[in-house]
């Protein structure tokens, strides 16, 4: 299904937000992830991540970290700073009110 | 090893990424290369996984120009921003000018629109200040220079001085430090083969040195040169004279000039930029005021008498005094002359101005048109903004996605708010430059709009740095406003607002709708107010060009004859008088000619001074005084005036028989309280003289004065040289020219008449406050109520265009074109008559300001009210129409499936 890529772009943030409060993960992890969970729907330029991390970090939200991945593979972790943290709940609460209501618009609509 | 494309190699891919990002050190490029080189290894090394996830990458540009804007934004610092960076200013300033480099109509418009505005405003600011705030360039200290006039008490004019008190002020105020007098004339200066009439200035000998004004060549007056009767023929000439008339001339000084008709010798040259201190001329000769009886006197010495009121001038305060405490001391002097002096200066006063309230000059002529100017340009820039506002408001709807972008990563509002305001500030940069050149361009429009009174009017924009000041100020305010609320605006943009904007455009513009509404509706209600104040003044003028002054303006032909500047002395210049009278009377078409000192609404000064009548007790603290014109034998039949009671003047009244006057009905009611004043006793300056006939009342100085008394006396009792020539007759001023030229010619070849005009042009020439207030209020009220119209359409038509859905849904649904035609049409029709309640409101409000420019006109006029408002709601009709039909076109269908 095609879906408003404005629509997507507008939720990279909430995104990275979420898989970091889980743990921490490099760039490509994360879109790897999200594709896998969302089970393909959020299939995104992969590129516009990276000013968005490097924004967030810029910002205060993550701090980022040069290790080992479990392949031997050295990348760029991204962890939740505890201004990211609370930021991450922030939205996550925005964003179920807002599902909340969808939901109850489009269930409307349906019945 | 495979050849892989530059644009299908991630290496170079990265390589530009990197480069784009702009980063500053060396270990960042690192970084940022390392992290995306990491992405493609996870992607898959083989070609075919590369270019896949070249593919997935996204947009090389939008990535790099994110890349590059993240860089460049601040990082945090402490949790806080800085809320400028130079460097973000001036990112947001390249993106502002290409923004609008992409949209070349939409700046154009926002530019002419503001430049109009702000160069408006600039022009009318530069005429405040070189006409009202600081006339006078090269004067030092002018903010402690006033203007000071006599007063008559019971009398709420000003009245001029004589040169007597001028001196008793000089010698006894203690706040000032200087006392200049002036009185404006002119003269025939004749260089070479040509003669030229230029104004020039009977001055006090401290003109020069407490002006601060030194002379390039040679020097001012000196101490004393204003003592002694034509004692010290001295003048110094102005500039342009100099430069134009006598090439320049190193040498000039010592050099003999003649001036009005009397060698005097040229003592100095005044600075290029020095005009003289009445605005309004550029003076050409100065005199020092011991030539009075030459110069203004036609002969008579005004220096020793201080009965006769003839000088106007200047105070200079000492520093930190304020003008209260001068006016105070100025007050007491008068005072202790009153009682040292009943005979003369009983009720006579003293009263001083700050330069912008100049009564005798024309700063305080043209103060209420430049306020109205002031007023309305704001306005027409008020409007151009609420334009450009409309303009920036219905641009940010078509940038919404560019908004969703940036905010998405993570750019903030207020980033975007300021990225918003540059691209105004921009606009208003650009705007404020034009605007700039405009006024420029215009600043000697009001000169060219003022009827000249025999020289060119200096009436020039003065552009100093207070004025470019205050127009940035201005400009700068006009930008928060127009771009500050579409900044807002467009930036509001979340998840749910475009999650909103995909269901219906109508429902998602209703907050900027709401202010865009709010902007027409200001410029429909301020444009409304201008066309009001513009209807009033045109309806204004047509009353003053029909009303009567109470002679004849048509068929009255005037010309100036001056016989003293031409060296004639008193019996000469009679016989010439009569001689030429005769001649004149036998051109073709003449019905009658007269000679008198003065003419009604000219600029001079009439002859006043102290009357008595018998049985008429004036209040102790009062002298009752009264203006007269000297006038020969058919005067009143050549103007038209007629009389009342008694007889006009004849030959017969001369200098031999008994001193008669007639006096105007004003005059008779107030002096003999409705008994017939013929045959009854008029002292005036102490010489009785018998009442001979009663005239009716004329206006004598212009339209708007009040009735005041006034009398007539014969010339040749009164004997002037300097004066007017007055004919009645049906021919043209050019017909009669060549014939008036030859008679005069036949009788002296070194005397020229004047400039020869109708009467009516005399009239029409005092109204040039009003005429200009009545241009600059027609040409900003068209433009303010087009800026309007363009608003409105432009509401109206993206109005249309967003609910193309909805217009389409209702055809859909069975609605015909008249149903959607009324639909549009009514919406913005609400939209315009609620500019035009609101726009009521502040006509009344505001016309009532206007109350001193307008004649028989009452501010709440309510023909002129209804005739704007007929014209402002054809105009916003008209702008909706064209939007409404649009709507009308709309293929349901079409829309719908798009």
């Amino acid at each position: 299904m095609d879906y408003d890529r404005e629509l997507l772009t507008g939720t990279v943030g909430v995104l990275i937000l979420s898989l970091l409060a889980e743990r921490a993960m490099y760039a490509y992890e994360m879109l790897q992830e999200a594709e896998r969970r969302s089970a393909g729907t959020f299939r995104l330029k992969e590129g516009t991540i990276y000013p968005a991390l490097h924004q967030m970090e810029r910002t205060g939200l993550l701090q980022a970290t040069w290790r080992e991945s479990p392949e031997g593979r050295s990348r760029k972790y991204y962890t939740l700073t505890s201004k990211g943290r609370r930021q991450a709940q922030s939205k996550r609460r925005q964003w179920e009110s807002l599902l909340a209501a969808m939901r109850a618009i489009i269930g409307d609509a349906r019945a | 090893m495979t050849h892989v494309r530059d644009d299908l190699d991630p290496d170079a891919l990265i390589e530009r990424l990197v480069a784009a990002a702009r980063l500053e050190s060396e270990a960042e490029r690192d970084d940022l290369r390392r992290e995306l080189r990491a992405h493609f290894e996870d992607a898959g090394t083989s070609p075919e996984a590369a270019r896949a996830a070249i593919a997935r990458f996204g947009g090389e540009r939008a990535i790099a120009d994110s890349l590059r804007r993240v860089h460049h934004v601040p990082a945090s610092s402490g949790g806080r921003t800085r809320w400028f960076r130079l460097d973000e200013f001036l990112q947001d300033l390249r993106f502002g000018l290409r923004m609008l480099a992409r949209s070349p109509a939409f700046t154009l418009t926002a530019i002419v629109c503001l430049a109009v505005g702000i160069g408006a405003t600039a022009a009318v600011l530069g005429w405040i200040e070189g006409i009202e705030l600081r006339p006078f360039p090269l004067v030092t200290h002018e903010d402690r220079l006033v203007a000071i006039t006599g007063t008559t008490r019971g009398d709420s004019g000003r009245d001029d001085m004589s040169w007597p008190d001028f001196l008793d002020l000089q010698r006894r105020g203690t706040l000032f430090e200087a006392f200049i007098a002036e009185k404006i004339t002119g003269a025939n200066l004749s260089i070479g083969d040509r003669a030229e009439r230029v104004p020039g200035s009977v001055v006090s000998a401290n003109y020069f040195d407490a002006l601060g004004v030194h002379p390039i060549l040679g020097r001012g007056f000196r101490p004393g040169d204003d003592v002694g009767r034509n004692a010290h023929p001295d003048v110094v000439i102005g500039y342009r004279t100099w430069k134009e008339r006598m090439d320049g001339d190193p040498n000039v000084i010592g050099r003999m000039q003649i001036v009005n008709g009397l060698p005097h010798t040229i003592v100095g040259v005044a600075p290029e930029d020095f005009h003289g201190t009445f605005v309004g001329y550029s003076f050409q000769f100065w005199v020092p005021a011991s030539m009075q009886p030459q110069h203004i006197g036609a002969g008579t010495d005004q220096l020793e008498d201080r009965g006769a009121r003839w000088i106007e001038g200047f105070a200079k305060l000492k520093p930190g005094v304020t003008i209260q405490q001068a006016q105070t001391e100025v007050s007491a002097i008068a005072a202790q002359l009153e009682r040292e002096y009943p005979a003369t200066n009983r009720g006579r006063g003293v009263r001083l101005y700050p330069l912008w309230q100049t009564p005798f000059n024309n700063a305080g002529a043209l103060l209420p048109t430049l306020g109205v100017a002031l007023a309305v340009v704001l306005s027409v820039l008020l409007i151009a903004c609420s334009n450009v506002s409309t303009l920036l408001l219905v641009r940010g709807l078509a940038r919404q996605p560019e908004m969703t972008l940036r905010l998405a990563l993570g750019a903030g509002r207020w980033r975007l708010v300021r990225q918003l305001l540059t691209e105004g500030l921009v606009l208003s940069t650009i705007a404020t430059v034009a605007g700039f050149v405009l006024a420029y361009w215009g600043r000697d429009a009001l000169a060219a709009l003022t009827p000249p009174r025999g020289s060119p009017l200096r009436l020039p924009a003065e552009f100093d740095w207070r004025v470019f000041a205050a127009s940035g100020a201005v400009a700068f305010i006009a930008t928060i406003f127009f771009a500050l609320v579409p900044a807002i605006m467009s930036s509001r943009v979340d998840l749910a607002g475009a999650l909103r904007s995909q269901a219906a455009s109508v429902v998602s513009a209703r907050g900027r709708h709401w202010v865009r509404s709010s902007l027409v509706l200001l410029q429909v209600s301020l444009s409304f107010v201008l066309l009001v104040g513009a209807g009033l003044l045109v309806k204004s003028l047509t009353r003053v060009r029909d009303a009567s002054p109470g002679f004849s303006t048509d068929r009255v032909l005037i010309t100036g004859l001056d016989l003293f500047s031409a060296g004639y002395d008193a019996a000469r210049a009679k016989s010439f008088q009569d001689r030429l009278l005769e001649r004149v009377a036998a051109i073709g078409g003449v019905e009658s000619a007269a000679f008198s000192r003065m003419v009604p609404f000219s600029y001079r000064t009439y002859s006043s001074g102290p009357i008595a009548v018998d049985g008429y007790d004036a209040p102790a603290d009062q002298q009752p005084t009264a203006s007269y014109n000297e006038i020969s034998p058919a005067y009143m039949k050549t103007m038209g005036i007629s009389l009342v009671s008694g007889r006009d003047f004849t030959t017969a009244d001369n200098e031999s028989s008994e001193p008669v006057a007639i006096v105007d009905e004003t005059m008779a009611a107030r002096y003999w309280r409705g008994a017939d004043p013929i045959d009854k006793r008029l002292i005036v300056k102490g010489r009785a003289m018998r009442v001979v006939g009663v005239a009716k009342n004329t206006k004598y100085r212009n339209l708007l004065e009040t009735p005041a008394p006034f009398f007539y006396v014969p010339l040749r009792q009164n004997f002037s040289a300097l004066t007017l020539l007055v004919i009645r007759t049906a021919q043209s001023p050019a017909s009669i020219a060549p014939a008036l030229a030859r008679e005069i010619h036949a009788l002296d070849g070194h005397v020229a008449p004047g400039e020869i005009i109708t009467m009516r042009e005399q009239v029409r020439r005092t109204t040039a406050a009003q005429r200009i207030a009545v241009t600059i209020l027609s040409v900003f009220g068209l433009v303010a109520l087009g800026l309007a119209a363009m608003g409105l359409y432009g509401v109206m038509s993206s109005t249309v265009s967003q609910s193309r859905r909805e217009l389409a849904v209702r055809v859909a649904l069975g609605a015909g074109a008249p149903d959607l035609l009324r639909l549009v049409l009514s919406r913005g029709l609400l939209l315009t008559a609620s500019g035009l309640v609101l726009g009521l409101t502040a006509a009344v409000a505001m016309t009532r300001l206007m109350g001193y420019l307008l004649y028989e006109v009452s501010p709440r006029d309510p023909a002129t009210f209804v005739a704007a408002l007929v014209i402002t709601a054809m105009c916003g009709a008209a702008a909706c129409f064209l939007p409404a039909w649009h709507a009308t076109r709309i293929d349901p269908l079409r829309v719908l499936r798009s």
